[in-house]
């Protein structure tokens, strides 16, 4: 057991945040008879999967030493071109308009990409500065929340079978699949690599802009994929919709135990530190928690989250430094 | 040598500035003729001075290796009690500001305790305070604010000092005179490069990292509560609107101004024409009246352009960034 800790010092975080996420849960089922039900863990399950998706994305990110603040502005401008887009009954113009959304959205992170790399501006600037864009482009496109997704499409993105739903369907697949270039392809071990020192990488023939630019590309790729969720489940556009996303799966990402600094972390822990933020919110809203006071509560629990996770942490490594 | 250095840096980053300033005035002048005025270069300084003060606190949690998200809940939490506080009446101006300070100073402390002692990373940390004070201020006010300024906060947000210059961008030149004078020539200045620069070394130096940090911490949150008294004298009422892009905005200006995101590098009066910078992009685009949905992409453009055109300009100059 210490060996597998010792191998991936991270593990020990998400396992904490697992916990937390139980304690979470175990609450809410005392609190209410019918929390436990499958209903309910299907919806709550559906509503967490935008904000899980995200949140692997922004540690993808992340993990490549870089931060991406306009994955929100890329979900609004996603539902926005749902919205105009697939107003229409015919499958061609729908799979054209998902093909000219993950298009636009590609291009958005390759331009993302580009400018950190080789513009060498900040990515914080860089992504802030298409955040705003975007928000504006979407803005552009449509002023106020409107337009219409196709019916049969959005039912089958967000069809549930009884325990099972698409969404968690689509999650274990993004997951599966950035597990995979995360931990068995060249790509992986590069963006590791690079958010730890892109000087030495370099200097060990990886090459960096490529592999950073891939990195924003794919990150900005699977906001399409959250943002056409979230389309489909509110069946129409709205411009303002991603607008705390970014925050919120940088959130996820840092409790989920990824430093900011790159090259450390697990999209494991990203997707469990997703369901906290998600799980929380949602409970407060069960509980029926004052709007105003969400705010307060929400900011101290993360701070209790953070504070249990980084008290174990320095626990870690002071048994690590004896 | 080291010090010369990093003094140019800064220097030749304010050129560009400059010049871009300069580039944004003639382009205002040609699109709507007879609209440069000295009066409206003075009015613009003063929209700027709120977001300017915020900028400089923002630049020294920066320079520490840091970062403050919170600065914009500051703003709006001040405005919050600064007018709950005086109630609209001069007898309470001394206490409301004093308060006010005191809230601020607490908060600055409670951001730099989280993200120093309990090692939650700054960025959560602030971003945890950001969400909580909004929170407060929705609490007190109940989502419906109301109240008055003290006429003497009013003054100072919306007067001139010598009839000429707005008081708070006289305040504003004033902090950043300060704060240049302590970055370039005390000992606390130099502290907090080398703490940016590389948190280790300047431990292992006898630095004690932790009270530089927490200085940076409580120092921005101090100068956000100033930025948010202004604010409240020039508005004169509670909005909870109040806080919008101040983070971000702040961010861009700090780094327009040259400063490094990671920390350790960069100055003073570039932050503060990068802040003056953004307010006249923000103007000149108000004054087009070309939407809201222009204005963001311009806005995003613009400033994307800029940081861009420094880091070319800078390469050109054979300095590594």
């Amino acid at each position: 057991m210490r060996r597998v800790f010792s191998r991936r010092p991270q593990l020990k975080s998400v396992l904490t945040i697992a916990a937390l996420l139980l304690a979470v849960f175990g609450a809410m089922c005392l609190y209410s008879e019918s929390y436990a039900s499958v209903y309910n863990i299907t919806n709550l399950l559906s509503q967490l999967i935008p904000l899980s998706i995200l949140a692997i994305a922004q540690t993808l990110v992340i993990l490549s030493g870089g931060i991406d603040l306009s994955l929100g502005s890329m979900i609004s401008l996603t539902t926005v071109l749902a919205g105009k887009l697939m107003d229409t009954d015919s499958p061609l113009q729908i799979a054209f308009a998902l093909l000219a959304i993950f298009g636009a959205m590609g291009l958005c992170g390759f331009l993302n990409g580009a400018g950190s790399n080789f513009l060498r501006v900040p990515p914080l600037i860089t992504t802030l500065c298409m955040s705003t864009v975007l928000n504006g482009v979407a803005l552009l496109i449509m002023p106020v929340a409107g337009g219409s997704v196709n019916k049969a499409f959005s039912r089958f993105v967000v069809q549930k079978w009884d325990i099972l739903s698409m969404p968690v369907v689509i999650l274990a697949i993004v997951y599966a699949m950035i597990h995979y270039v995360l931990y068995r392809t060249r790509t992986g071990t590069h963006i590791y690599a690079i958010g730890r020192s892109r000087a030495i990488s370099k200097s060990m023939g990886v090459a960096v802009k490529s592999v950073s630019i891939r990195v924003y590309a794919m990150a900005a790729l699977l906001a399409a994929v959250a943002g056409i969720l979230l389309a489909s489940r509110m069946r129409i556009g709205d411009p303002l919709t991603g607008a705390n996303y970014a925050m919120d799966s940088i959130t996820a990402a840092a409790i989920g135990g990824t430093a900011l600094s790159g090259g450390v972390g697990l999209i494991s822990g990203s997707v469990a530190g997703a369901f906290l933020v998600g799980m929380l919110a949602n409970a407060m809203n069960m509980i029926g928690v004052d709007q105003f006071y969400q705010y307060v509560v929400k900011g101290s629990l993360l701070v209790v989250a953070m504070i249990i996770y980084s008290l174990s942490g320095i626990s870690e490594v002071k048994r690590r430094g004896r | 040598m080291e010090g010369k250095l990093r003094r140019s840096r800064p220097a030749f980053t304010g050129l560009i500035l400059l010049g871009a300033i300069a580039l944004l005035f003639g382009l205002q002048e040609m699109l709507i003729p007879g609209s440069l005025s000295a009066g409206q270069v003075l009015l613009i300084s003063r929209q700027a001075s709120a977001l300017g003060i915020i900028a400089l606190g923002q630049a020294l949690v920066i320079l520490s290796g840091g970062i403050d998200l919170s600065v914009g809940s500051m703003v709006l939490l001040t405005n919050v009690f600064a007018i709950a506080w005086m109630r609209g009446s001069d007898l309470n101006f001394a206490r409301g500001v004093l308060l006010c300070l005191a809230m601020g100073a607490a908060v600055g402390a409670a951001n730099a305790l989280g993200a120093l002692v309990l090692k939650i990373a700054p960025f959560v940390m602030t971003l945890c305070t950001m969400t909580i004070l909004q929170g407060i201020c929705f609490v007190y006010t109940k989502g419906a604010p109301t109240g008055s300024a003290a006429p003497l906060l009013r003054q100072l947000g919306t007067g001139y000092l010598f009839g000429i210059v707005p008081y708070s961008t006289a305040l504003w030149l004033l902090f950043s005179l300060i704060l240049w004078y302590a970055l370039t020539y005390t000992a606390y200045g130099r502290r907090l490069y080398a703490v940016g620069g590389n948190l280790k070394s300047a431990r292992l130096c006898g630095i004690s990292t932790f009270r530089v940090q927490f200085g940076a911490y409580v120092l921005s949150a101090l100068l956000s509560t100033v930025a948010g008294l202004l604010m409240s004298g020039y508005i004169n009422t509670t909005s909870l609107s109040i806080s919008s892009d101040f983070v971000n905005n702040s961010l861009a200006a700090v780094l327009i101004g040259g400063n490094a995101i990671e920390g350790g590098r960069g100055g003073i009066w570039g932050v503060a024409l990068g802040a003056f910078f953004i307010m006249l992009l923000f103007a000149i685009l108000t004054m087009l009246s070309i939407g809201e949905a222009g204005k963001l992409v311009a806005q995003g453009l613009i400033i994307f352009i800029v940081v861009a055109g420094q880091g070319l300009l800078k390469r050109g100059k054979g300095e590594r960034a």
